[in-house]
């Protein structure tokens, strides 16, 4: 993937991000690239009040992408919120490693874009301020 | 361990344990015929297509009536909402994504419907009905 100097469009950074995620996370979180799934569009939304711009283009693309990664983290994280792990029917599910997948990932994100400037660090989540885990 | 108790929950408790079944067999549904002599005549129906499933080669015993007790070699996890034939089976012919040998089975007593996927009891069809 080349590297962006600025992104024109919100569906080049829409598209940026679901090569990001990569094709098992976008298959497991039912996220779809064309047409652009609400949760791309959200992560673009809240990137661009996170960086307080109002177009995508106002901005190198290197920040732009670290306010997008931490942007859909948060917006997956907040999807499995009320998952849990659970045995049913022959099977035991441990759902909650995928919580702490999301977690470790918006961390590590969080970090980069605290780093950068693309967030202050009180703007972190508390899993990165306190390293509890979860 | 359940926190919460509705519809939503089921549902992707169901994606995940769907997501868990590596197998995929076909199902068997028995059919009735006429023969010429107004006699039933039996066959079995193989289905066109093949569904996912969960293959478990664990063994046990399930008490049919009163006297008989059958014992069964394996035990199945089909999607929710699988429509089964009790009186048919299912033909096991993938494992974890590989072609195998096709093994026909017979389902034993009646399926348990759990909340997130159907049970069933099977035992090894070795007469080739099906």
């Amino acid at each position: 993937m080349p590297v962006v100097a600025v992104y024109e469009t919100e569906q080049e950074l829409i598209t940026y991000l679901h090569g990001y995620l990569g094709a098992d996370i976008t298959a497991s979180f039912n996220l779809v690239d064309n047409p652009p799934s609400p949760t791309y569009q959200q992560a673009v939304n809240q990137a661009l009040r996170m960086l307080a711009i109002q177009t995508v283009d106002q901005v190198a693309g290197s920040r732009m992408e670290l306010a997008a990664h931490i942007a859909i983290w948060r917006l997956l994280r907040h999807s499995y919120t009320l998952r849990f792990n659970f045995s049913a029917d022959g099977g035991s599910y441990n759902v909650g490693d995928v919580w702490g997948h999301i977690n470790a990932m918006l961390a590590q994100a969080e970090s980069e874009g605290i780093a950068a400037g693309v967030i202050n660090s009180g703007q972190g989540s508390t899993v990165l301020k306190t390293k509890i885990g979860w | 361990m359940t926190l919460l108790n509705i519809p939503a929950d089921f549902q992707w408790m169901r994606q995940v344990q769907d997501s868990a079944m590596h197998d995929q067999c076909r199902l068997v549904f028995r059919v009735e015929n006429p023969g010429p002599y107004n006699e039933p005549i039996v066959s079995f129906d193989p289905a066109d297509e093949l569904i996912i499933c969960g293959y478990d080669p664990k063994g046990g015993k399930y008490q049919m009536s009163s006297t008989e007790v059958v014992s069964y070699d394996s035990v199945f996890r089909l999607p929710h909402g699988t429509i089964l034939d009790q009186r048919g089976g299912l033909i096991l012919e993938m494992q974890a994504g590989a072609a195998v040998d096709p093994l026909s089975f017979e389902l034993v007593g009646p399926p348990d419907y759990g909340p997130t996927a159907i049970l069933v009891r099977a035992r090894s069809v070795t007469d080739g009905r099906f």
